[in-house]
């Protein structure tokens, strides 16, 4: 992957393509396990995510990424915009309806589904990453990326024990934000 | 702007999630007398670093709560339930 990005950033494109069609079902695995949108029973196809995300991805002619986690990264950042950039349009569409939500579908039944308004946790996130840069890229890894502890550390250059202590921190200090300002 | 504090406040966060409800109470009541800024963003942390089926959680927030919650950093452990009336 390493190989291909770097192709990429000498401006091949067949070794765009082939990154791409590497990285095109992991990108698929994620937001299939991790988005979803509850607004009166509908889902955001995790096809329509990807999607999105793949064509912001490609629409580059040098490789956005210079390594496999410096990609994940940017693919987790990615991810974040397009569900904020969604749930903004939604909610400038028909305001007042609801907006975009994501949530870990760990229980595929609706009533195991917990989701969280993505612009919220954006904006927290955002403060977050004011305080503290390391832990905002972390939730945005592990939460938009859907990367393990282990992948984590890898791209953050830190060891599983930081992480999942750095884990906890970040998302006690979330979940008081985000029940300060809901 | 980034707390000025906020290295001390995390590793206080640390040190109290991760050490024995004596640890707890001690790191608390020094912080208290000392740093009471930091005293109270801790307290305030502690507060929201509830087990997952604490009821009084909101619940769009349940799931910060679940995310992978077996390969966090285990608890700390639970003060002793008071026996009485037994004896």
């Amino acid at each position: 992957m390493t190989e291909l990005l770097r192709l990429w950033s000498d401006g091949d494109a067949h070794a765009r393509d082939a990154l791409m069609g590497v990285v095109y079902d992991e990108l698929r695995r994620i937001a299939a396990r991790q988005l979803r949108r509850e607004a009166r029973g509908e889902s955001l196809c995790p096809t329509g995510i990807v999607h999105d995300v793949y064509l912001r991805l490609i629409d580059q002619e040098r490789a956005p990424a210079q390594n496999r986690g410096h990609f994940f990264a940017l693919a987790a950042h990615t991810v974040r915009r397009v569900l904020v950039d969604h749930a903004r349009a939604r909610l400038a569409q028909k305001r007042g309806s609801g907006g975009v939500h994501v949530t870990l579908s760990e229980g595929d039944t609706p009533e195991h589904v917990e989701t969280l308004d993505v612009t919220s946790l954006d904006d927290a996130l955002t403060r977050l990453a004011v305080l503290d840069e390391r832990q905002a890229r972390l939730v945005e890894l592990r939460f938009f990326g859907g990367l393990s502890i282990e992948e984590t550390a890898e791209v953050l250059e830190i060891s599983t024990g930081t992480v999942k202590r750095e884990w906890r921190f970040a998302r006690t200090w979330l979940r008081r934000e985000l029940s300060r300002t809901g | 702007m980034a707390h000025p504090r906020w290295d001390e406040i995390k590793n206080a966060f640390h040190e109290a999630v991760e050490g024995s409800p004596t640890v707890r109470r001690a790191l608390l009541e020094r912080l208290r007398v000392s740093a009471p800024d930091v005293h109270a963003e801790v307290v305030s942390l502690l507060e929201a670093d509830v087990p997952p089926s604490d009821a009084r959680e909101p619940a769009p927030l349940k799931m910060l709560m679940h995310v992978d919650t077996a390969d966090d950093v285990p608890r700390a452990p639970a003060a002793p339930t008071p026996t009485t009336g037994l004896l």
